[in-house]
């Protein structure tokens, strides 16, 4: 599993990477920051999506398209209002990735945690109450 | 002809490819799920047979999809199985079953893809026992603020091969008329499991 959870980082990184990249080919300074951080956003929801339909095994997986996905939308929209403003080198897309990716997946762990385990546990025919409902 | 037979067809040679990942991450789940399963047990959308390795052994399982090319991969693997199981050609929106004549049910992903599901569901119902159990293996709408809507966009997508992906499963149990005893968080509020009774109506 411990692979797995790699994995999946791996995917979000290259997610998130593939839209800076692509951010920087399509989007030049002279747009406006808020077009191009709504540009960069339906840009890193459309890639995970596009992945969905290549039949790899894993990369349909939940956890890979989910986090994935929101890795890829922030890294978007931050590059599209970056673009707008700054120079941007290609060391800085891949820290920028790298840093969105490891921040993601550390908030979707903890989410994880946080609501993993029993919402309803009643003994069969039972009546639900507010104590037995998170 | 139902648009979805097609579409899962069209699924069935690659499926076991694509849900490798999935099947690995959540086989202890399904397991201990259909490890409840009593006597003749109902499985919804069989599929390519994946789920049929997840019964206890010697359970004796009727399994129905509506894809003749699943059913048929399906039919490749029962040779290796330690189970008894019946194929059979059905949609879960009419099942060809007697009223009360099954003693468990058991979804696996299913009801992300069935059109009507509050209809597959009052199926379920009228096929079960009185007092038998549903168990679902399912992934449903998230209800974060965030990841709701996410999922809302990309069954526009997703739909067009696949499953929806913000399917309200939890109260489509209760409005096909069941009583909810388990709901268990597997990944996130996504990927879930539920056990449910018939209620008193």
């Amino acid at each position: 599993m411990v692979f797995l959870r790699i994995f999946d980082w791996f995917l979000g990184f290259l997610m998130s990477l593939s839209t800076a990249f692509l951010m920087i080919s399509i989007v030049s300074p002279e747009w406006n920051g808020f077009i191009a951080m709504i540009f960069g956003m339906v840009l890193g929801m459309a890639i995970p999506c596009l992945l969905f339909f290549i039949p790899i095994p894993f990369l349909a997986d939940f956890e890979v398209m989910i986090p994935g996905m929101v890795c890829a939308m922030v890294t978007g929209m931050i590059i599209g209002m970056m673009i707008s403003v700054n120079n941007i080198t290609y060391q800085m897309l891949v820290f920028l990735s790298g840093e969105i990716t490891v921040l993601t997946q550390i908030t979707f762990s903890l989410f994880n945690k946080r609501v993993h385990g029993y919402v309803v546990n009643l003994p069969t025919g039972g009546n639900a109450d507010e104590s037995q409902l998170r | 002809m139902n648009p979805n037979y097609a579409k899962w067809d069209f699924a069935a040679p690659l499926f076991d490819r694509v849900s490798i990942g999935f099947e690995y991450r959540y086989r202890k789940f399904k397991r201990e799920l259909f490890g409840k399963c009593r006597g003749k047990t109902l499985l919804v959308a069989v599929g390519t047979g994946n789920d049929l390795n997840c019964f206890p052994e010697n359970q004796s399982v009727v399994g129905i999809d509506f894809s003749q090319k699943m059913l048929e991969k399906t039919k490749s693997k029962l040779p290796d199985l330690p189970n008894s199981v019946d194929l059979i050609r059905a949609d879960v929106e009419t099942l060809p079953f007697p009223s009360d004549c099954f003693e468990s049910i058991v979804t696996s992903c299913t009801f992300c893809s069935v059109p009507n599901p509050i209809q597959g569901l009052k199926e379920l119902r009228r096929v079960l026992k009185p007092d038998g159990k549903l168990l679902m293996f399912e992934h449903v709408r998230s209800q974060n603020f965030l990841l709701g809507p996410m999922l809302d966009v990309m069954t526009l997508l997703t739909r067009k091969l696949g499953p929806d992906m913000n399917r309200r499963t939890g109260e489509n149990i209760q409005k096909a008329g069941f009583k909810l005893t388990r709901e268990f968080n597997i990944y996130l509020d996504l990927v879930k499991s539920f056990e449910a009774v018939k209620s008193n109506l």
